[in-house]
């Protein structure tokens, strides 16, 4: 299994509401390979409540990822009320593992909108047997907007143009390859044509 | 049979993207998300696929590796004689002297002369390579003649090439202001896997950008620009010749 998989398998196991969000998140929007970002780092939104941000800890250590929130290290126990903590100020964690390097950003709040309405717009995909449950492409989006980051403002405005490339193609095309379907189903196109 | 009208003669100028926060933006963000490739359900194993995975320490950005279809790809467009330039971030990587200078680019760029019959031997090389081509959203029905191939030249349409495991690859007509003679006459090459590949110069590939307009290719630029003029200043006055 695939390691963000992995994880996501063992957050639905520990029975936590997840949201796949950052480009991560948006990358299973795309209609091809033309959106994906390939990108070192997956970004979840967990339910911000200390029992479900604890499971996801667990998870991630079970895993083998070390918990850092900001440079620091989550301490193991966790400290009495941190879980509360974070989950109460919306704070941000990370797990980084060193033999694949890979790096999950866990996120307990979202620009502007509670976790539930994040929930009930979400969309579920999924990867064979695995589901997928992703934010709206909208919310997606506007949050790295709001980053104000250079390299999130990009993400958008590729996504902005590869959304509309494909919605807004150019309509004598259609003609134009619709009369190429008549003339290949008339005969008229072709080797010996 | 659809009749091709006065317009269908003269090229295509597309609008530019909305900006994001604008209604047309979110329009464009409903209208994809009740698209048929995100009903919910939708398998999207195929995202985690396509991505390569950096092999050195803490990459930033991820950039795209050769993959057999591209190889097989530019084999075929060698042995179809199909003249053609590397442009876009794929060239900008291509210039890169180390792996830390490559970009992320999300496809590949192949801009292509006005020449119908040129197009043609392309998309028979695209085809030939195992790769499937697609227009304007839809499907480039085979067999292709000189007809189909004329009439996509003269709206200056773009064809993209998909292969499973490999990045989308765009035939485009278009360089910004750019004649292809004036860039192909300036060119330079790259060796991927011991095929040859035609290259369009840095200088060319940036100018373009900047002159697409496009807002994606200014942010692309103002988050690169250090990087690119330090490759611009190694690539120099366009002396060498292919």
């Amino acid at each position: 299994m695939r390691p963000q998989y992995e994880f996501i398998d063992a957050l639905h196991r520990a029975e936590v509401r997840h949201l796949l969000v950052g480009a991560a998140g948006a990358n299973y929007w795309a209609f091809d390979g033309s959106q994906v970002f390939s990108l070192p780092v997956h970004e979840f939104l967990v339910e911000p409540d200390p029992i479900a941000l604890r499971a996801a800890w667990d998870a991630l250590q079970q895993l083998g990822y070390t918990l850092r929130e900001g440079t620091e290290r989550i301490a193991d126990p966790h400290a009495p009320g941190f879980a509360e903590s974070v989950a109460h100020e919306g704070r941000s964690t990370t797990g980084y593992r060193m033999r694949d390097r890979m790096l999950v950003e866990i996120h307990t709040a979202f620009a502007g909108l509670t976790f539930e309405e994040l929930w009930n717009a979400r969309r579920t995909f999924r990867a064979g047997e695995l589901a997928l449950e992703v934010a709206r492409l909208g919310h997606i989006l506007d949050e790295l907007w709001q980053r104000d980051r250079s390299g999130d403002h990009l993400i958008v405005s590729t996504w902005s143009q590869g959304m509309h490339d494909m919605l807004e193609p150019d309509p004598e095309m259609s003609v134009i390859l619709a009369e190429h379907r008549a003339r290949i189903r008339a005969g008229l196109v072709g080797k010996d044509s | 049979m659809p009749r091709m009208t006065a317009e269908s003669r003269q090229p295509w100028k597309p609008l530019p993207a909305p900006e994001h926060g604008t209604a047309k933006f979110q329009l464009h963000v409903e209208r994809f998300e009740a698209s048929p490739w995100n009903v919910a359900g939708t398998d999207k194993g195929w995202v985690e696929r396509i991505q390569e995975v950096h092999a050195s320490g803490w990459p930033r950005v991820v950039r795209e590796a050769p993959t057999e279809p591209r190889q097989r790809l530019f084999e075929a467009l060698g042995e179809g004689k199909v003249r053609y330039l590397v442009i876009g971030v794929g060239g900008v990587n291509m210039h890169a002297a180390t792996e830390g200078q490559k970009l992320q680019t999300l496809d590949l760029d192949l801009f292509l002369p006005l020449d119908p019959a040129n197009l043609e031997r392309a998309w028979e090389a695209c085809e030939h390579a195992g790769w499937t081509l697609w227009s304007s959203g839809e499907p480039l029905d085979q067999p292709h003649d000189l007809l189909i191939a004329s009439r996509v030249v003269e709206r200056r349409a773009l064809t993209t090439a998909r292969a499973e495991g490999a990045l989308p690859t765009d035939l485009t007509l278009v360089m910004g202001p750019f004649d292809f003679e004036d860039v192909w006459l300036r060119r330079t090459w790259y060796r991927e896997a011991y095929t040859h590949v035609d290259l369009a110069r840095l200088a060319d590939i940036v100018a373009a950008k900047e002159a697409a307009g496009r807002i994606k290719d200014h942010d692309f630029l103002a988050k690169n620009r250090t990087l690119l003029d330090h490759l611009l200043h190694q690539e120099g006055p366009p002396d060498r010749k292919p």
